[in-house]
């Protein structure tokens, strides 16, 4: 009996212990750039901004743009699968950060500085715990940074398919550029593994 | 915040919560409701019907604090009664995307849409 109570008790332990580190928040990774994983049959340019993506018909079966403020540029991988692309300022990006008080420790001087700001190790104060959580880190399974030139991608990985997160920064650049989503681990290679940054012609 | 019942805020959460579902993000809005929160969202269904281009959907606050009272009222009065059939799932994924984070904010009681310059003011 006494073997069986102890037997159960550190079941219950062990229980405890996995319940609390099952999902620590994770910190920004580095990884590499992607390559795309098959050549470019019949790729069409599609160009969002400064973005220029090589999307061919086996990545993507329509694209759409609608004539509406927030509406961007939509991507549609199939019947059910669709990720956005959308534009922000930086001012307004951050305004909701620099009127709030209790946010008051996040950076907002440059976006660069916020997102890393967002991958450091949760700080023992509820103002990163909030921007860590509002931002979706908190939640997410990884946080991944990829760089190319003076282009960075910080990834909000979530284990929703459709709950993922991107943000495209261009160094020196006014606007940030969000890919929300069904962006699967294939469709990042296909729209990053050919982007290319241009000019607006 | 006069004369809001829960009765009214559990309302506008399923409400947002459909919504939420309707567009197909994830994960739903769970956060707890306040004047903010409903403005919040009575300003994304406003630009959802625009995408879409379905007549308004959200009469302006005209008068009423934007809030908790005015958007249940508008739930009475059965303004949302056939919402889904009418908006476009891409343009309230599109909208959820860009407001979501001012949402959070709202429902944390931490910030409100731009800094609180009210978009209906």
């Amino acid at each position: 009996m006494g073997i069986k109570i102890r037997t159960i008790i550190g079941a219950q332990l062990l229980w405890a212990l996995a319940v609390n580190f099952s999902h620590a928040e994770p910190v920004l990774q580095d990884m590499q750039w992607p390559n795309s994983a098959t050549e470019c049959e019949a790729c069409l340019p599609v160009q969002f901004g400064p973005l220029e993506m090589q999307l061919s018909p086996s990545d993507v079966q329509k694209v759409l743009v609608i004539s509406s403020e927030h509406s961007g540029l939509n991507l549609f991988f199939d019947e059910n699968q669709h990720a956005i692309f959308q534009t922000v300022s930086v001012n307004e990006r951050f305004a909701s950060y620099r009127a709030s008080e209790k946010l008051n420790c996040v950076p907002t001087s440059s976006p660069i500085e916020f997102f890393e700001f967002l991958g450091k190790p949760a700080q023992n104060d509820s103002c990163s715990e909030i921007a860590r959580a509002v931002e979706g880190i908190s939640r997410a399974t990884d946080y991944l940074r990829y760089q190319k030139g003076s282009l960075q991608i910080y990834w909000i990985k979530s284990t929703l398919p459709e709950a993922q997160y991107l943000h495209f920064i261009l160094e020196d650049s006014e606007e940030i550029y969000q890919l929300s989503g069904d962006v699967s681990e294939d469709t990042f290679r296909a729209i990053v593994g050919r982007l290319n940054v241009v000019e607006i012609p | 915040m006069y004369g809001e019942t829960e009765e009214q805020k559990q309302q506008i959460k399923e409400l947002i919560q459909d919504y939420f579902r309707f567009a197909r993000v994830h994960p739903v809005f769970d956060g707890e409701i306040n004047d903010k929160v409903a403005e919040v969202f009575g300003i994304m269904l406003d630009e959802t019907s625009k995408c879409s281009t379905v007549f308004k959907l959200v009469p302006g606050p005209a008068g009423l604090k934007p809030g908790i009272v005015w958007l249940a009222t508008q739930i009475a009065q059965g303004a949302f009664r056939n919402m889904f059939s009418q908006i476009s799932v891409t343009c309230a994924r599109g909208v959820i995307f860009k407001f979501r984070r001012e949402l959070d904010m709202a429902s944390m009681g931490v910030a409100f849409l731009h800094g609180g310059k009210s978009k209906w003011a």
